[in-house]
């Protein structure tokens, strides 16, 4: 994930569009957890996979 | 002479009931006894429903009297994690938010299903609050302590579960597992666990977590009284949506059929990194025990896990987030921000993360062509201390919460089952658990390979010297 991301800016952003008061006790916590999140995610997009393949969740009417 | 009742196991306990050695009450009331001398310095229970207990107890000894049929687990106290739903008692999910809620209207199914069998609640037990953690700890109730040493974590998120268990209070808990949460606990108190197929048990009037990963299962210090548990607790329940339709498939009486014809295989590849050497040892000692040598490659183990880490962040979060809005002030703090940051993780990462599950669960379920049972390990390390917030593996610095689980993820997350077994090092003063996995359904062969190493001394879960 990219160094550069201004996380605070997206915390802030989120936390608005998501209506979540963020405290600046959290902000810390709650941005590691996000770059945790980000490693998390680049390691599952960095698969191969390939595009047809389905969700996991299957819904059956 | 009666055997102390801390020592008994569930499996001793119904033949004692059953044979008129012992009445249910008299039981009950050394259960009621043990918590009373326990519970002040462990911190596993949150509600003791003792009048319920005795009441309960007093039907089965009336009913013996009668000439009446028992049960399998008769007069066998057991205790619930408190996300199960008990009658008259709020479920609480280990926070404070849930305590403003109306008491539970009924019992949860598995709770029914354990009575039915003669078995008698006797309480609900603390937990990590919402389920999302591994430590056992909690800032509203306390942290659950490990009876082996009570300065130490239980584990989570069914802390109180493997505290109960650990110290003798009762020979049998129930617990829920989303990423580990049966298999944590039970490897830092040093318990026979099983985490069941995805779908195999009823979650009804449970408190939910990550409905994709969510299972029940029970811990005990024998495994013959984990079987017992579970083949009382099978069967169809169309209340919950996500069960399987399967026939009930009882595992008890297969117990002892050995490991004829069981091709068993180390996990390999991500399970052989980031424990502590005691993590690895344990997995070594089983497979000597078992005498097997091979290994298998647990497929892309490691993005299984994050991609499992991911969909709880944000599953989680959705189910919180109404009360991450109006009460933040009420959550555990190691909780919350949590939940704040799944919130704002992009749903893209999320369908991503179930796309490489599907792909993930067809590599794996490849390897049980070829191969019956898998051991890794439960736990990266011994039970860390309480109030510990970061722990060194292998050499990296990480947070305790988030990474207890790192070993127990990647196979909850496709819903296999899968047993804990309490290995004890040459010397260690505390326990640690290694992994039995099978194929979908075959909780059968997972107990039997457990069965097999407790009846060799391979595994075993002592009651907690007081």
């Amino acid at each position: 994930m990219d160094d550069q991301i201004d996380w605070d800016a997206f915390i802030s952003a989120s936390a608005k569009v998501l209506d979540i008061a963020i405290s600046e006790d959290s902000r810390p916590i709650v941005r590691a957890n996000l770059e945790l999140a980000a490693r998390m995610a680049k390691l599952v997009a960095d698969f191969p996979l390939d595009e047809r393949e389905e969700p996991a969740p299957v819904f059956r009417a | 002479m009666t055997p102390a009742f801390e020592t008994m196991t569930a499996h001793a306990i119904a033949q004692a009931v059953i044979n008129g050695e012992m009445t249910a009450r008299a039981i009950v009331e050394a259960c009621l006894a043990r918590i009373a001398q326990q519970d002040p310095k462990l911190n596993a229970f949150t509600k003791v429903t003792a009048e319920r207990a005795l009441t309960h107890a007093d039907a089965i000894d009336a009913r013996r009297r009668l000439g009446g049929h028992l049960g399998p687990l008769a007069g066998v106290p057991f205790a619930v994690k408190n996300l199960f739903d008990v009658e008259e008692v709020v479920t609480l999910a280990g926070s404070k938010i849930n305590a403003d809620n109306l008491p539970a209207g009924a019992d949860a199914t598995l709770v029914r299903k354990l009575e039915a069998a003669d078995a008698i609640l006797v309480g609900a037990l603390n937990m990590g609050e919402y389920a999302y953690d591994f430590t056992g700890e909690n800032a509203h109730y306390g942290p659950s302590r490990n009876p082996h040493d009570p300065d130490r974590m239980a584990g989570g998120s069914s802390g109180g579960s493997g505290t109960a268990v650990a110290s003798g209070m009762t020979p049998i808990a129930l617990g829920s597992d989303t990423n580990g949460s049966i298999r944590v606990p039970s490897s830092l108190c040093g318990l026979f666990g099983l985490k069941p197929t995805y779908g195999r048990l009823s979650r009804y009037g449970t408190y939910p977590f990550v409905s994709a990963f969510d299972h029940l299962g029970p811990m005990a210090r024998s495994v013959t009284d984990l079987a017992l548990a579970y083949d009382a607790m099978q069967g169809r329940d169309t209340a919950d949506h996500a069960q399987a339709d399967r026939p009930m498939e009882p595992i008890t009486p297969a117990l002892a059929q050995g490991l004829a014809g069981l091709r068993i295989a180390r996990a390999a590849g991500y399970f052989d990194k980031g424990g502590e050497p005691e993590a690895h040892r344990a997995v070594e000692i089983v497979m000597e025990a078992l005498g097997a040598s091979a290994s298998v490659d647990v497929p892309e183990a490691g993005r299984g896990r994050a991609a499992a880490f991911l969909i709880t962040m944000a599953e989680g979060a959705s189910l919180h987030l109404d009360r991450v809005r109006t009460r933040q002030n009420d959550f555990d703090p190691e909780v919350k921000d949590r939940l704040i940051a799944g919130a704002m993780v992009p749903a893209a990462w999320i369908n991503q993360a179930q796309k490489f599950r599907t792909w993930y669960r067809s590599q794996v379920l490849k390897l049980f062509e070829t191969t019956d049972v898998i051991i890794a390990p439960a736990t990266p390390c011994f039970a860390p201390r309480i109030g510990q917030k970061m722990m060194t593996l292998a050499g990296i610095d990480m947070p305790v919460r988030a990474n207890l689980g790192m070993f127990t993820q990647p196979f909850s997350f496709i819903g296999l089952p899968v047993a804990a077994a309490p290995i004890w090092l040459d010397g260690a003063p505390l326990p640690i658990g290694v992994q039995i996995i099978g194929a979908p359904w075959r909780e059968d062969i997972v107990l039997r390979v457990a069965y097999h190493l407790e009846t060799i001394g391979a595994a075993r879960a002592p009651v907690a010297i007081a």
